[in-house]
């Protein structure tokens, strides 16, 4: 044997992973939707620690009070302090948006792997998602919420069913283009099973464009539980919730608008900081997801 | 040998690479010629800048270059440096190019016709049954059939080698007086390449244009080609006429390149000493049922009850055109697809080793058949650890593995695209041969590789089959490479066995028409017999 042969290219060995989680942290998308979503997920978490009171004391001497040194954002109808509420307010969207999100996805995953890699399950899985798609979110959280009682967890299911055949589609076509390739038949012909291909092969695959509907499906659940709580079919009003506050403020809205954009500024922040994140990594992960969707 | 001034003269063009590629320029200090009715040839491998060369010509480079210098002088006027409404205007008119691909050079959505006659529209004003009448004569030229049928067909509706022809009508229509081909016959198979050559030489002939023809394939070269330009790592290594390049080639690299070309001899002797049977296939057939959602099931025959014993130490070559059925058959021997009929049988005592232990395939394209998030080094041992090897035992095993196909173990920690397209090739002979099989299937295992490693690929692949003892099953399009590596050879045309024996036998004495055409077709083959 002659002279051993080094590899072509780089000294180390390089996970193209890291590399391009280099740089999406250098798109400015990335960056400022990052910082945005970072500030209200570090808000949420510090709530106590932030100067704030218990947000659902109500203090009838205190009602309606402009912006003060005790109150800074002010008070609201029943005497509680608004800032307090916003800021604990933040722990109620970011709950719905992060778990709708992670519960969509792993179900989704489960289901997308499976209809994507064993055909005769396709159309059975795909015509059920179909009948699922077709559900609107608003009728089915009024629906549940009539039937149980309205809490947290009804609105979390009720905003994640419709979202499943959205991350069940998307995983369904990944799965049918890299199960096309030669490193698949590879791995079939030394005898690897189904579900190690699914794990070590094609889920990996999944990964990036899920990143990307994630912060979809996260920014959308935040909008539509701001939605149902404005309806009253969302949480119950004991929770604090940015929507259960707007749909609070509107009645003296004349008089206080402020109860009606301090919270409406707070929701429109989050969501357009998550969008920025998910077009920041869409641009920088792979261009193309984005047809997919 | 013509003494005409040359219609392009291109002069020490250099174009840079983008800083921190793997070295500082493309193509450097470049000089060739293209004289009126002449055919030269840029040859060379991948990464040689022969397609830069005929890019800058075009003014078509990638954005990220940065701008050449040198001059490209096309009939006196320096086309490297004038205006883009000029160059558009030149091409099409006065330089006209074909591509590789004609599948993604085409638009899907238009007819052939109106993509041709796009040429006109754009350059000449004509009333419309004037253009027509155009576009239907140049179809007519190339060789097209019915060209007013085809001219209201889409691209999809024709074959590879008559959409190459429409690229070509499109390109000759104006009569350019240079016209450049970029390894315009690549993704044809040979029968459909020896055609089209023909027909480029014969349009030349009669319009006596010049062309700058680029090609990485030697066989064309000797084909084709009044001068030859051979190209290295973006520099002319040598050039002069056709007959003195092959026949006395002065640089090393160039001899290196010709000897590199497999040539017809076959390689082994005429009666090889057989092994115990491996492999017996008895019929084994495979049909796809097409299914549209209301209308009946048709029916698409991929490959007709074949049937093939497989010795081991022997080396079998199963050769075919694109839809010969020759992937089918070594998808359902190794049990990737199922098949319709038929079965193949692993014959021999088994020590209770399962299937997938004891027959293993390598793959065509280097560039896929490796998880491009997997270590090298988690790809070899992914097999053994299936069928329960220790961890320790099968990195070891990993390790000498290495060694065996050329390649440094401590590179196993590194991920595929850290590798060049024939290292991937032995890592994934590597990865075959883990499994300790007595069967090897290659599914042109060494086509999409530059002919330098192509050779040493193919030797690699001879060394360890001496060494296991291994029975191969060698699936490839290309004879030249069958008649190196292989005993005995199969044909396979449309689905179906058409003819089988020794290398020797077959090539000396084809009994089959369509063999005859397909031996007739090889590039180059009076100069293999020459060598």
């Amino acid at each position: 044997m002659t002279m051993l042969s080094q590899p072509v290219a780089g000294d180390e060995p390089r996970n193209p992973l890291f590399d391009l989680a280099f740089q999406a942290f250098r798109n400015p998308s990335v960056l400022i939707g990052g910082t945005i979503v970072a500030a209200i997920i570090i808000m949420a978490l510090a709530a106590p620690l932030l100067g704030t009171v218990d947000p659902v004391r109500i203090d009838p001497g205190m009602r309606l009070k402009p912006p003060s040194d005790l109150a800074w954002m002010g008070t609201d109808l029943f005497g509680r302090d608004v800032y307090s509420r916003i800021v604990y307010g933040a722990r109620s969207s970011l709950l719905v948006g992060l778990s709708v999100a992670a519960v969509a996805i792993s179900l989704g995953v489960l289901v997308g792997l499976v209809a994507g890699y064993f055909r005769a399950m396709d159309i059975i899985v795909m015509r059920v998602m179909d009948g699922l798609m077709a559900i609107p979110t608003f009728l089915l959280a009024i629906a549940l919420v009539s039937l149980t009682r309205a809490s947290i967890g009804t609105v979390i299911v009720a905003l994640t069913i419709p979202e499943i055949p959205r991350v069940v589609r998307l995983v369904r076509s990944v799965v049918l283009t890299v199960r096309e390739e030669s490193y698949v038949e590879a791995a079939i012909s030394v005898g690897t099973p189904a579900p190690l291909i699914l794990v070590r092969h094609i889920l990996p695959s999944t990964i990036a464009p899920l990143l990307v509907l994630g912060t979809y499906i996260c920014a959308q659940a935040i909008l539509i539980e701001a939605g149902l709580s404005f309806l009253g079919t969302g949480l119950p009003p004991e929770i604090p919730s940015w929507g259960n506050m707007i749909s609070e403020g509107r009645t003296f809205f004349q008089v206080t608008p402020r109860l009606v954009f301090l919270p409406s500024l707070f929701l429109a922040l989050t969501v357009l900081g998550i969008n920025l994140l998910g077009d920041g990594l869409r641009d920088t992960l792979d261009p193309r997801i984005a047809k997919r969707m | 040998m013509t003494t005409q001034p040359p219609i392009v003269d291109i002069r020490n063009l250099t174009v840079s690479l983008p800083i921190g590629g793997d070295r500082r320029s493309a193509v450097e200090e470049v000089s060739l010629s293209v004289s009126k009715g002449e055919i030269v040839c840029v040859v060379g491998e991948s990464g040689s800048g022969k397609s830069v060369t005929a890019q800058a010509i075009m003014g078509l480079l990638p954005k990220t270059f940065a701008r050449p210098s040198g001059a490209i002088m096309f009939d006196g006027e320096d086309i490297l440096h004038t205006s883009t409404q000029r160059l558009r205007a030149l091409r099409g008119r006065d330089i006209g190019m074909i591509f590789q691909e004609p599948m993604t050079a085409l638009n899907p959505v238009h007819t052939v016709g109106a993509q041709i006659d796009e040429v006109l529209r754009t350059h000449l004003s004509l009333p419309s049954d004037e253009r027509f009448d155009r576009v239907v004569n140049a179809m007519e030229e190339v060789g097209l059939p019915d060209p007013s049928r085809l001219y209201h067909t889409f691209p999809h509706q024709l074959s590879g080698g008559q959409r190459q022809r429409v690229l070509i009508a499109a390109a000759l229509i104006l009569e350019p007086r240079l016209l450049i081909a970029d390894e315009p016959t690549t993704a044809l198979d040979v029968t459909t390449q020896a055609q089209i050559l023909r027909q480029i030489r014969d349009l030349q002939r009669s319009r006596g244009m010049g062309i700058l023809f680029i090609t990485h394939d030697i066989g064309v070269v000797a084909e084709i080609a009044d001068r030859v330009v051979v190209m290295k790592s973006g520099r002319v290594v040598e050039s002069g006429p056709v007959h003195r390049i092959l026949t006395r080639p002065e640089a090393d690299y160039t001899r290196m390149l010709i000897a590199a070309v497999p040539t017809l001899h076959a390689a082994r002797p005429e009666e090889p000493t057989q092994g115990p049977l491996a492999l017996e296939v008895n019929g084994i057939a495979k049909t796809y049922s097409v299914r549209s959602t209301f209308g009946a099931a048709r029916e698409v025959v991929a490959l007709k009850p074949t049937s093939l014993t497989l010795h081991r130490g022997e080396t079998i070559g199963v050769i075919g055109e694109s839809g010969s059925g020759k992937s089918t058959l070594a998808r359902c021997i190794t049990q990737l697809i199922e098949p319709t009929a038929g079965a193949a049988r692993l014959v021999g005592e088994a020590g209770g080793k399962p299937f997938r232990r004891r027959i293993q395939v390598v793959f065509q394209d280097p560039y896929r058949s490796l998880n491009p998030r997997r270590t090298v080094g988690q790809s070899i041992i992914e097999g053994p650890m299936n069928f329960g090897a220790s961890k320790a035992d099968a990195w070891a095993k990993a390790r000498e593995l290495m060694s065996l196909v050329g390649l440094e173990p401590k590179a196993l920690n590194r991920y595929p695209h850290q590798f060049s397209g024939g290292q991937r090739q032995r890592i994934s002979i590597a990865r075959a041969l883990a499994m300790e099989p007595e069967i090897l299937v290659a599914d042109e295992a060494v086509s999409a590789l530059d002919v330098s490693v192509q050779a040493q690929v193919l030797k690699l692949i001879d060394d360890v089959q001496k060494r296991f003892n291994l029975a191969i099953l060698f699936i490839t399009h290309d004879l030249r490479v069958a008649a190196q590596i292989c005993d005995r050879i199969l044909v396979m045309h449309r689905g179906q066995l058409v003819e089988e024996g020794s290398v020797r036998a077959v090539f000396a004495s084809p009994s089959h028409d369509y063999t005859r055409r397909l031996l007739d077709s090889i590039p180059g083959r009076q100069v293999a017999a020459a060598a």
